[in-house]
């Protein structure tokens, strides 16, 4: 907590300098959070060239709004909710192809079959899982799969590591439905990793 | 959703959405003991919360990916197009031509609403004014009666005849009638007699 206060005390200094056209502030915003943006919006549109796109774009907008910017919401939530506005928008005009764009599911069923049967039969432990290149690949493959309303909450929380009230505000949602949200993503994707989970308990 | 337990346990069903926030550590301390109560007895919603705490742990782990190297050139590239203009000290000049071009702007704005506002109401004046019915103005007759008392106060008070119209008037007429006669008594003046 100490430390996050620590974070927020640095950036709304950063913020004010930036507002005062300081430019070398405002890269400074941009080094601290342009990976966790982006590593988001990427999970969101599973296309590595439209999420970089999309993350300048979400830069852009926050050099040019940063003077309406205030400090009772973190730059954390305001750069997310820019983030997510424009993945919703990318989602709406790519709808059609957006089904076929799944590069991150590359892998076949079968595929799938085969990483389970090499996944020895051992004590769970998802840091050893996760060098396993076909978790990787189908944690992506259900993530993507995901109503885009569940994706985005459990990206912001479980990887990005919002709480829930500023999901709450990023997304515009009551409290509640960011709780209920998080756990119907969770059970759906519990389901899809299954064959990985079946050693557990 | 399929769930582990299919026994239409109704604890089971109420208590299993509160697993996600029981995972997370957001329960109150009632809640915490009243999921670990039935945790301990249900073995299905046991086994349900621990591979949720398992999926949880692996989005934890999940591969963070980054942008390219040449993210923050391409931004300060774009940036470069959109540089705002620089902060200004203040100048009377600028502040002028500042409420100017805003005015000009209010007034580009607004012209065109404003002439429409102003056709509807003279149109509607021209309505109103031909259907009222036209009387015919007469001067006030009190204003008749003012100004002859006037004429007859600057004949009275002047103290030679000559330069009063009125009096000169009723000495040319002579004896015209007895209102001159009356007249020139009052004023003091010699009779022609």
């Amino acid at each position: 907590m100490f430390a996050m206060g620590n974070i927020m005390h640095a950036d709304t200094a950063l913020v004010q300098r930036a507002q005062a056209n300081d430019r070398a502030a405002f890269n400074e915003i941009v080094l601290r959070y342009k990976s966790k943006v982006y590593n988001y919006i990427f999970r969101m549109v599973h296309n590595a060239l439209d999420a970089e796109d999309l993350t300048q774009e979400t830069f852009l907008r926050a050099y040019l709004s940063i003077r309406s910017f205030q400090s009772r919401a973190s730059l954390n939530t305001w750069l997310f909710r820019i983030a997510t506005n424009l993945c919703i928008d990318y989602s709406r005009k790519n709808k059609k192809t957006q089904a076929m764009t799944v590069s991150l599911s590359m892998e076949s069923e079968d595929d799938s079959e085969e990483a389970q049967r090499d996944i020895p039969d051992v004590a769970f432990d998802p840091q050893r899982l996760l060098l396993n290149k076909e978790l990787g690949l189908l944690l992506n493959k259900a993530l993507s799969e995901l109503p885009e309303k569940l994706r985005t909450v459990v990206l912001l929380y479980d990887i990005e590591g919002l709480p829930y009230e500023e999901i709450a505000s990023v997304v515009g949602c009551p409290l509640g439905t960011v709780k209920s949200r998080l756990f119907n993503a969770r059970s759906s994707l519990r389901e899809k990793l299954a064959p990985y989970l079946n050693g557990v308990a | 959703m399929s769930s582990l337990f299919q026994n239409e346990n109704t604890v089971c069903r109420s208590l299993e959405p509160m697993l996600s926030c029981y995972i997370d550590n957001t329960l109150s301390a009632r809640e915490v003991w009243e999921v670990e109560k039935h945790l301990a007895l249900c073995a299905d919603c046991n086994a349900l919360a621990q591979q949720m705490q398992a999926t949880v742990q692996i989005l934890h782990s999940a591969d963070c990916y980054d942008t390219g190297d040449d993210f923050m050139a391409k931004l300060h590239a774009r940036l470069d197009t959109l540089e705002p203009e620089p902060a200004r000290g203040f100048s009377l000049r600028a502040a002028m031509q500042d409420w100017l071009s805003g005015m000009s702007a209010v007034v580009r704005t607004w012209r065109l609403p404003a002439l429409t506002v102003g056709f509807a109401a003279a149109t509607l004046l021209l309505f109103v004014r031909s259907n009222t019915p036209v009387v015919p103005v007469t001067p006030p007759i009190a204003t008749a009666e003012r100004a002859v008392d006037l004429s007859r106060q600057v004949a009275f008070t002047a103290s030679n005849p000559f330069d009063d119209p009125v009096a000169t008037k009723a000495e040319v007429d002579g004896s015209s009638g007895p209102a001159n006669d009356t007249h020139n008594e009052a004023n003091g003046a010699p009779t022609s007699f």
